[in-house]
């Protein structure tokens, strides 16, 4: 499904990814780990196409298409989806409207026929009400004065209405309490699927008590360092990330 | 509009609320040019200086009772280095008027601080040029006027350069009969990206009868900044006012505590110790004299 | 519901149009008839003899005039042009046979066919958008220097309310002209203002009774066809004791290669308990992407809250215009008045707009609130210029005003000039104002949810200006969002 080989990334003047190499077949959920500064997020931004993120050498592919060829819409529209680690505050949008906007335009995008309003209003209805988010803030500009945890619920919400092929959890759970973790990690779950395919990236083993991967990697200094069961994620949280430190 | 004597009336946009010419027109003058030059043009009234890179410097000015006072300074500050200036605009009847010119290479400091309380016109005028990349400008002052003193504080920061920081917080209180006046002006050019400037001006008309003119103002040329100004004026909060009584204290107390607690923000940690306890203990003699 | 459609419906718009096309810039071609080029008495003779004026409301022009002559153009708003030569414009161009007109049916067809194309039918039982089942709206048409057609008179008259031509009403209800005209923009009050005081060829003039709320949204339709003419309107609307009344005003003008004038005069006066809502969608050509062509807007709009508790609420979406200079004011003289003012502000390519209001607090317990946003994209400047005065009388005045820009581009300039002048102990004034920088971090945020770049943006200035937005009625809102987002064609990628 989605396949990063030897991608490496620049910001500015500074390289951070140097050769990533990573393969997440459909039906998996693979998590990525790694120490601050190791190149989580710049992977999440240079998979979704973020300006400023720029792909140097190396190729990423979404099902076969060539993701970096695309605008950061297009790449959506192809069903990539990121849950941001900071959720943007859009002031004077609705909720509503933002969401109607994001499927509408996929939806065009792929040659699929637009839904009607009550249908989406239905369909963010039925999804809100497992996510605990209540019909005012629907109403509200998006993410407009949400906690965090509100924020990261209304991101997973977002991803259960746009339903996309592969899906960036990019530290979700940072700023959750174990209620709210719990809530998002069962969104999450329930949209595990045959043709779907996830990559969480966390700091904390705690995340993947409830969103059990299928593999681990570790991600340090712009590289994938190794790679295993979620068995790997119980010893990193044990002994850290010294000994890939020290290698590297 | 030549070599004639021609002061500032309130025609002119930046005289708006201070009329010179009225104020000066039982003064003798010498000859004297048009315009902001007719400050330079007095006699002894003209300092320059040099900050070199990395030093620091002070400068104080006290004006007094002259019947006119007119200075104008000038100072370039270099690289790193920082420039602290302090003006004490004693009470009087005369006319003091002080305009100054600073340049900020990268990274230097201005800082400057107003204590105007007024005269039958006192104009403090401050035009800062930020010529260098991550300089900074304070420019903070308060000014208190009572029956038949004008004070007048303006300014204009030029942000030439890219990356610089402005702080300006003007604090001012007026009586029946005084008249306040805060005129900023924030100018931001093309290419000086990344500029964030915050200018605020609050006043407080203390009895029916004072005046606050203020004119703030942003003009911004550059995209990728965070520019913000804001602007209050009105009577002292009256639930404050009410809560402090209740706790006993008097009403003419409670009040100088507030307004001493409102001015008192203005006055940054950064100045020198004893100036600060000057400008402190000048506050409070106001409020103590007129309350 | 119908809320959340605007913003779609605007997306629909942006999809429709071609980029950066003004689609009002056709002409129609009509015959018509011009006073002879330049400005003198004479000039002011033949638009009064023109109009079949009686002689006090000559000679009121005639002191204007004369008064204009010593006058100098003012100078102090953040706006560049070239001197103007006002002997090389045309004062007075109209319709032939435009006067006779009493119906539809009269009507030049090609006249008709110009306000279709515009969104603006003229068919009475048609609605300006001719949505079923939206409110209607009576609507005064002013092609070039005179009203062609006035809608739902009847209808109007039937309640009492006094809708037509300001032309008509000097023949028809001078004591009320005579009343009121002149007496909120007194003719010697500025430059622009003196000059269309002598001028002013047509606009509009309303009389809602005491009590009456005016039965239908009242709207003028102004339209600058002809080449080389300048525009100057004047509009006179009274609203009597405890009456109320809702007006709109759109303007378009053809793409023209030279700079037209547009010099208008709007006076409102609300009466005890009156309400007064009044509200502009100004989309003049604003000249092409080198500043080429373009119309001058410079405009003096004032309303007197005269007597007790009345209101008076500006709302204004300014999108066209080479030029803007306008400050629509109230002047809070009734104790318990209040005065409103919403703007938005679009300029983009070499568009230049010193914008703002006035509110002058005389009474006691008035209030006001400023809500102004502008936005500046292209090589444009933009100017938020205010002035909120409180006069000694005026106990327990309140404003609040707020000021937001944003820029898009960095070729282009928002300022924010506000003057504050306060005078009485018991007044309190919030000025605040913010100037940011369309976020990246926004626009990638929703194109990573799919939504394609131009369709974010949009998105992201309707929320940058909904505030305002929901000030406007309903029918202009939708109309004025559309407006917003064509205007800003091009500004970003």
């Amino acid at each position: 499904m989605l396949s990063v080989s030897d991608l490496h990334v620049s910001v500015g003047a500074a390289e951070i990814l140097k050769g990533l190499t990573l393969s997440v077949p459909a039906g998996e959920v693979h998590a990525i780990m790694g120490p601050n500064g190791a190149g989580k997020s710049t992977l999440s931004y240079a998979l979704t196409g973020r300006e400023g993120y720029e792909a140097t050498q190396g190729a990423v592919t979404l099902e076969g298409r060539d993701l970096l060829a695309m605008t950061p819409e297009e790449r959506a529209a192809a069903g990539l989806f990121l849950s941001f680690q900071y959720p943007l505050e859009i002031p004077g949008v609705p909720t509503m409207t933002f969401l109607k906007a994001a499927l509408n335009a996929q939806a065009k995008a792929r040659g699929e026929p637009e839904l009607g309003a009550t249908e989406i209003l239905k369909r963010v209805r039925a999804r809100a009400g497992e996510l605990r988010i209540s019909a005012e803030m629907l109403k509200r500009p998006l993410n407009v004065g949400f906690s965090g945890g509100e924020k990261k619920r209304m991101e997973i919400l977002q991803m259960m209405v746009l339903e996309p092929r592969f899906a960036i959890l990019d530290e979700t759970d940072s700023g959750l309490d174990i209620d709210a973790l719990r809530i998002v990690a069962d969104g999450v779950n329930a949209l595990r699927a045959p043709d779907r395919a996830m990559l969480v990236i966390t700091h904390y083993q705690r995340l993947l008590d409830y969103i059990r991967p299928d593999k681990v990697h570790v991600l340090v200094s712009g590289r994938i360092v190794d790679t295993g069961g979620p068995e790997l994620a119980l010893r990193l949280e044990k002994e850290g990330y010294d000994k890939y430190l020290a290698a590297a | 509009m030549s070599s004639a004597t021609v002061l500032p009336t309130r025609r002119v946009e930046a005289w708006k609320y201070s009329d010179l010419s009225a104020a000066l027109s039982n003064v003798v003058l010498p000859t004297v040019r048009e315009g902001v030059d007719i400050i330079e043009g007095l006699s002894g009234g003209a300092k320059s200086m040099t900050v070199p890179p990395g030093a620091q410097a002070t400068e104080i000015d006290r004006y007094g009772d002259a019947a006119l006072d007119a200075r104008a300074f000038s100072a370039d500050v270099g690289q790193g280095a920082m420039l602290t200036r302090i003006v004490i605009q004693a009470r009087s009847g005369g006319v003091p008027l002080s305009t100054v010119r600073v340049r900020l290479a990268a990274g230097a400091t201005y800082r400057q601080f107003v204590l105007a309380e007024g005269a039958r016109l006192a104009r403090i005028e401050t035009h800062v040029s930020v010529e260098g990349e991550g300089a900074t400008v304070e420019l903070n002052g308060v000014y208190m006027v009572g029956r038949g003193l004008h004070a007048d504080l303006t300014s204009t920061i030029h942000h030439a350069c890219a990356g610089g920081v402005t702080r300006q917080l003007v604090k001012g209180v007026a009586r029946a009969g005084g008249r306040g006046v805060f005129q900023g002006r924030i100018l931001v050019a093309p290419y000086a990206q990344k500029t964030d400037a915050r200018q605020n001006h609050h006043a407080l008309l203390l009895e029916d009868g004072a005046e606050v003119f203020a004119k703030p103002e942003l003009e911004i040329h550059a995209d990728d900044v965070q520019c913000a100004h804001g602007n209050t004026v009105g009577g002292l909060d009256a639930e404050a006012l009410f809560y402090i009584r209740q706790r006993g204290v008097p009403e003419s107390e409670a009040r100088a505590l507030l307004v001493e607690a409102f001015l008192g923000e203005a006055i940054s940690d950064g100045l020198p110790e004893d100036l600060q306890r000057e400008i402190l203990d000048r506050i409070r003699a106001w409020l103590g004299a007129t309350s | 519901m119908a809320r959340e459609g605007i913003d779609l419906s605007t997306v629909d718009a942006v999809r429709a149009l071609e980029a950066g096309k003004y689609t009002a810039g056709f002409t129609t071609d009509i015959e018509q008839e011009f006073a002879p080029k330049g400005l003198s008495e004479d000039t002011v003779r033949f638009i009064s003899a023109k109009k079949d004026e009686p002689q006090w409301m000559l000679d009121w022009r005639l002191e204007a005039f004369r008064r204009w002559q010593t006058m100098e153009e003012p100078s102090w708003a953040m706006v560049r042009y070239p001197p103007i030569d006002y002997q090389d414009a045309t004062y007075y161009a109209a319709p032939k046979n435009a006067a006779k007109y009493k119906s539809l049916d009269e009507v030049d067809p090609e006249i008709l066919e110009t306000y279709k194309k515009l969104g603006i039918p003229l068919r009475e039982q048609e609605t300006l958008l001719g949505v079923a089942g939206a409110p209607r709206i009576a609507v005064d048409a002013v092609f070039d220097s005179v009203s062609v057609l006035t809608t739902f008179k009847k209808e109007l008259a039937q309640a009492g309310v006094i809708f037509c031509s300001i032309s008509e009403a000097v023949r028809e209800h001078p004591d009320l002209v005579k009343k009121y005209l002149g007496s909120v923009v007194p003719t010697t009050d500025n430059f622009f203002a003196t000059l269309n005081s002598a001028v002013f060829s047509d606009g509009s003039f309303v009389y809602v009774p005491q009590g009456v709320r005016c039965p239908m949204e009242l709207s003028t339709y102004f339209r600058m066809n002809a080449q080389g003419s300048g525009q100057f309107e004047r509009t006179l609307i009274i609203v009597d004791k405890g009456g109320h009344v809702s007006y709109l005003e759109g303007c378009t003008a053809p793409m023209r290669e030279e700079n037209q004038l547009h010099a208008a005069v709007v006076e409102l006066v609300a009466l005890e308990d009156a309400e007064i809502k009044y509200s502009t969608v100004q989309n003049w050509w604003p000249g092409d992407v080198d500043g080429k062509g373009g119309v001058y807007n410079f405009v003096t709009k004032r309303g007197d809250c005269r007597g007790a508790r009345s209101r008076i609420s500006w709302t204004q979406v300014e999108t066209g215009s080479a030029i803007t200079w306008k400050y629509p004011s109230c002047i809070l003289r009734g104790d318990d008045s209040s005065g409103e003012f919403y703007s938005i502000a679009i300029t983009n390519g070499r568009q230049q707009a010193d914008t703002g209001s006035k509110m002058i607090h005389l009474g006691r317990n008035t209030k006001s609130r400023i809500i102004s946003k502008g936005i500046s994209a292209g090589r444009a400047q933009n100017t938020y210029r205010g002035l909120v005065s409180i006069h000694g009388k005026a106990a327990n005045a309140r404003n609040f005003t707020q000021c937001d820009s944003l820029l898009i581009g960095d070729k282009c300039g928002a300022h924010t000039i506000p003057y504050v002048e306060a005078r009485n102990v018991s007044a309190k004034l919030e000025h605040e104002a913010t100037t940011t920088k369309l976020s990246e971090d926004q626009l990638f945020y929703m194109r990573q949810r799919g939504i394609p770049e131009e369709e974010a943006v949009a998105l992201l200035v309707n929320g940058f200006v909904r505030e305002v937005l929901q000030q406007l009625p309903m029918e202009f809102a939708v109309e004025a969002q559309k407006l917003v987002a064509v205007s800003l064609e091009g500004s970003v990628g």
